[in-house]
């Protein structure tokens, strides 16, 4: 059982295998060349064989160097399992051999049978995702008229230079943020587009789920239940989670939550002076253990160690180690080199989308602690809305078909990543549109890496702009090949708490963007990564489960839909209904359990926690308005021992006792 | 109320000034105090004094006030000062005025003459008592989001002599709406420089929900991820530091009353290096809320408040959640300054107790 569908294993031992596995890795290798990381490692072999007084035998100051904890080895190996998550997350069925597949068995396996789909409720699903996107694409071509905007514009010289000098800067022009009487975060029911910029909001997508439907006369796998009862019984359509997961199989998964070991999230403040010096210990031996393992980049001892919180002092290295899939050498120049040509491309390429996103990260002035970094987060945004390397990252297909130059033709390309192709461009008065397209900045020249193995050949980081010939390169559009819905700049606002400049924060977005954060507002179902649907029916059924009365008289007495609510948190992945450092928190070990998987699931749990929480006021409550009244201030929640009261309630009720 | 006023106030009245508060909270006069303690405290130092090495061991922050004279009196110091460093950026503020009325910053010593010549002329308030203090600006504060910003801290003393004080755990930082350059052209713009609410709320990027304020709490979780922990730490127990030793500079001169209480808004700069720069005490801080979460940390602020100063025997004190007087809500006792005024440790919870 690995990470991967298991039909899709490919059972290695065979002699074919064997020789795949060399030839892999000979392309491999030859993509690596392109990495700097690589360079890094030969010239160190070089200088240390040339150091030693053996010098001679430098196969094995090579092998040294490579084992050496912490060391070449060590990082190439976090390298590939990092990229194949990506790669087996998105698209598992085009890839029938994975040599890589991670046969490990430190890393705790998770059920993937719950994502079985019958094909037919996957169809159902997937018309849904188009069609959502097919109307997202429509209010595209809505704002470009009425904001009389180009979808991209090239801009001049002069603009150029005068981008590059305010780039960031808040322009007086720039309009207030939007601001109703409940100013907050959309996760807390803030204003829905209020300028009419959006493409589509979490509201748009719960509606296009629950507005799902099985052709008549079709009952789902197994589902004998008369189609009137299901619906009663659950405010989504179609059933997903066949098998549920259990509310007793919570306390197996998530073994390491127990209230018997020590939490950081909880146990590292003390209230009394006695607790208070425990607390600092305890702080203090976490620290160092955590130092330990960032000194040796060993990647399985820290999702271990994640699932039990992470200091903050450490957690913007500890993720990184989590999460960076690239093989980097050194992070600060990568860093820098990554964005150099994506600030090339923002400067030279004025696009729709980035007034979209822009005015999508300005909502962060409606939350009072993320409005610090309202400019930060413009950065980022605009960074994502034009990364080559989250498209590729999300459609590992599409950059080796990029190369071959793709044309409008219908691709096989999830909906999500919906190419305007040959776009008309309306004209804009007095500046020169030079192209139709998005000339062709080559920024995702750095991904050559495992995820792309065939188009690694492209090596070069500089952006090959040629303004003067007129080629159109069509492109997806945007470039990253995400439409951007309201409040995805919502993702990117406890990363800031994380790193001082936006062009860190950005290289931790991006990774965990891709692996965990695009699929809490996808429709469509993946083999190997639960989805909004089956977050939400595994939210459903936790509650159920919990106490089937409660979610009877949440859903039918009170008429409010427990999905609906927790659809926004999970959405948001908590951005915006819990204090930052609580979210900060919780995503520690959704990374810790896998950010892709039970890691994942996390988010349903933690919602059916806070349901669990609010137990008592919901009994009282008789509409919406009341529902929604229990979940008004979450601020002071403090997430870690909620979700140990809800997976391990007999432990904690002992405790009390 | 001042202590010539001749009120007495009954056993059952308690009031929340200090008669000569201004000792603390006059800008001049409060960096005239701080300069001569700082000389009685070197003094006691070199003849190894028992209480400045203790004091030396905890709170070993005393260079937290920026280069400040008075003016006029202070003018020539002032004038040799700039000679010596030409490039630096200076602020003038009005010492008896608040809310960043009057506040100015220039970085060209005729540009104080040119105010000298003005201010006569165009302030009708402006007579000979209207004394102004120059301080070092501190131009490269730390950035967040590449605004500027500074703390406001609470603290509540209780009693001068012994010292009891309390430090309020959820101070906040006020945000410059706009980016913040050094570029000279810009220090004229008040909404890059002033952090005063007052100021910031007429500025176009003001947002009601969040009011440029920023809570400790935030505040601390971004510079432990950005800048470590043990920076952090340092940062925290050199304001702790600050709040200290203007105290205790101001101790003696204070009038004690067993019916006064006094709750100071501390404003505090931090630096690029996260170095604290005492900026000013303000005896009487906004109590008025701007934002949701602003009134919530007033509210308890005003609530913790009453439940420490109210004492147990204090009629109608049933009115208060005060059943445990050890529970001082978000305030923390600021430690050791009782084991500073008595050496025995054992006095000093007789005495806690005593006052409450």
């Amino acid at each position: 059982m690995s990470l991967v569908d298991p039909g899709t294993d490919p059972g290695p031992g065979t002699p074919a295998d064997v020789r795949d596995v060399r030839a892999a890795a000979k392309s491999i290798e030859r993509g690596l060349r392109g990495n700097s990381a690589y360079w890094a490692f030969k010239k160190l072999v070089q200088t240390e064989a040339l150091a030693s007084p053996a010098h001679r035998d430098i196969a094995s100051v090579a092998k040294g160097i490579f084992e050496r904890p912490g060391g070449v080895g060590q990082r190439i190996q976090n390298h590939v399992r990092l990229a194949c998550r990506t790669v087996s997350s998105s698209r598992a069925q085009q890839h029938p051999v994975q040599w890589w597949a991670p046969r490990s068995s430190d890393r705790t396996v998770f059920r993937t049978d719950h994502l079985v789909l019958d094909p037919r409720v996957r169809k159902v699903l997937d018309a849904a995702q188009k069609g959502l996107m097919a109307a997202a694409k429509k209010q595209v071509a809505r704002v470009a008229v009425e904001m009389d905007v180009p979808l991209a514009r090239r801009r001049t010289r002069q603009e150029e230079a005068i981008f590059l000098q305010y780039a960031f800067a808040a322009r007086p022009d720039d309009p207030p943020a939007p601001v109703s009487s409940n100013s907050t975060l959309p996760a807390h029911g803030g204003p829905r587009d209020p300028d009419r910029v959006c493409l589509y909001d979490d509201q748009d997508l719960l509606d296009a789920l629950l507005g799902t439907a099985l052709p008549a006369g079709l009952g789902t796998g197994g589902n004998t239940l008369p189609p009137d009862f299901s619906a009663f019984w659950s405010s989504i359509p179609i059933d997903l989670a066949a098998p549920p997961v259990l509310l007793e199989e919570l306390a197996y998964k998530y073994a390491e939550l127990h209230p018997r070991y020590e939490q950081i999230g909880m146990d590292e403040v003390g209230f009394s002076s006695e607790s208070a010096t425990q607390a600092a210990h305890f702080l203090h031996t976490r620290i160092t253990a955590g130092e330990a393992i960032l000194s040796r980049r060993c990647f399985s001892r820290a999702s271990m160690y994640a699932r039990q919180g992470v200091p903050t002092c450490l957690r913007a290295r500890l993720w990184d180690l989590l999460l960076q899939s690239e093989l980097i050498d050194d992070p600060a120049t990568y860093t820098q080199k990554y964005c150099k040509p994506l600030k090339a491309a923002l400067a030279q390429h004025e696009l729709l989308v980035d007034h979209l996103v822009q005015a999508d990260a300005r909502q962060c002035r409606n939350d009072d602690a993320f409005f610090v970094f309202e400019d930060v987060l413009k950065e980022m945004m605009l960074f994502w809305i034009r990364d080559e390397w989250i498209d590729a990252r999300l459609c590992p297909a599409a950059p080796a078909a990029q190369a071959t130059h793709s044309p409008a033709a219908p691709q096989p390309s999830p909906p999500k990543s919906a190419s305007i192709a040959g776009a008309t461009l309306p004209p804009v008065g007095g500046a020169v549109a030079e192209g139709t397209g998005i000339a062709d900045n080559n920024s995702n020249g750095n991904n050559n890496g495992v995820g792309n193995g065939k188009a690694g050949s492209t090596t070069t980081t500089l952006p090959t702009t040629a303004p003067a010939t007129p080629r159109v390169i069509v492109k997806k559009y945007p470039p990253n090949g995400v439409l951007p819905f309201w409040g995805v700049s919502c993702y990117a606002m406890p990363v800031c708490f994380l790193h001082a400049d936006a062009e860190s924060a950005y290289m931790t977005f991006r990774e965990l963007y891709v692996c965990c954060f695009t699929h809490l507002h996808t429709l469509q179902p993946s083999r190997t990564t639960p989805t909004l649907p089956h977050l939400l029916a595994h939210f459903e059924s936790l509650i159920k489960q919990y106490s089937a009365p409660l979610f009877h008289h949440v859903a039918r007495v009170a008429h409010a839909p427990p999905a609906r609510l927790a659809a926004r948190w999970i959405v948001f992945a908590f951005v915006g209904v819990l204090d930052v450092a609580q979210v900060l928190l919780l995503w520690d070990r959704v990374l810790g359990y896998g950010p892709d998987g039970d890691g994942l699931a996390l988010f349903a749990v933690a919602a059916a926690a806070l349901f669990a929480f609010r137990e008592d006021v919901l009994w009282a409550a008789r509409s919406p308005r009341d529902v929604e009244a229990a979940f008004a201030d979450l601020g002071a929640i403090e997430i870690v021992p909620l979700l140990q009261n809800f997976i391990f309630p007999l432990v904690c009720d002992d405790n009390d006792a | 109320m001042s202590p010539e006023s001749g009120y007495r106030l009954a056993e059952t009245q308690i009031i929340n000034h200090f008669p000569n508060h201004q000792e603390l909270t006059k800008k001049d006069l409060m960096v005239k105090n701080l300069k001569r303690y700082k000389k009685e405290l070197a003094r006691e130092k070199n003849n190894g004094g028992e209480k400045a090495q203790l004091l030396e061991s905890k709170y070993n922050y005393l260079d937290f006030l920026p280069t400040t004279y008075t003016l006029p009196g202070d003018y020539n110091l002032f004038a040799e000062e700039f000679r010596k460093n030409p490039a630096s950026v200076w602020i003038m503020k009005p010492t008896d005025k608040a809310r960043g009325i009057g506040i100015f910053i220039i970085n060209r010593l005729h540009q104080i003459k040119r105010w000298s010549r003005d201010a006569k002329m165009q302030w009708s308030y402006a007579n000979n008592k209207d004394t102004y203090v120059v301080s070092r600006y501190v131009d490269d504060p730390l950035l967040i989001g590449g605004k500027k910003f500074d703390l406001r801290m609470y603290v509540l003393v209780t009693s001068w002599r012994p010292l009891i004080a309390y430090k309020y755990n959820q101070g906040f930082a006020r945000f410059c709406a706009v980016k913040y350059t050094s570029d000279e052209g810009e220090l004229d713009n008040s909404f890059m420089h002033l952090t005063n609410v007052s100021i910031q709320k007429y500025g176009d990027d003001y947002n009601e929900t969040n009011g440029g304020k920023w809570s400790i709490k935030n505040l601390l979780l971004y510079l432990q991820a950005t800048r470590g922990r043990a920076v952090t730490t340092k940062l925290v127990e050199e304001i702790d530091s600050i709040i200290v030793h203007s105290l205790r500079a101001v101790q003696n001169l204070m009038t004690n009353d067993k019916h006064c209480f006094e709750c100071y808004g501390y404003d505090i700069i931090i630096d690029a290096d996260l170095r604290p720069w005492l900026i000013e005490v303000n005896a009487s801080p906004s109590l008025s809320a701007t934002t949701a979460s602003d009134r919530l940390m007033k509210y308890s602020l005003v609530d913790d408040i009453l439940r420490i100063v109210i004492p147990e025997d204090f009629p109608e004190s049933g009115l208060t959640s005060a059943k445990d007087k050890k529970d001082t809500g978000n305030f923390i006792l600021l430690q050791d300054l009782q084991s500073l005024e008595r050496p025995k440790s054992s006095t000093k919870n007789g005495k806690t107790k005593a006052r409450g």
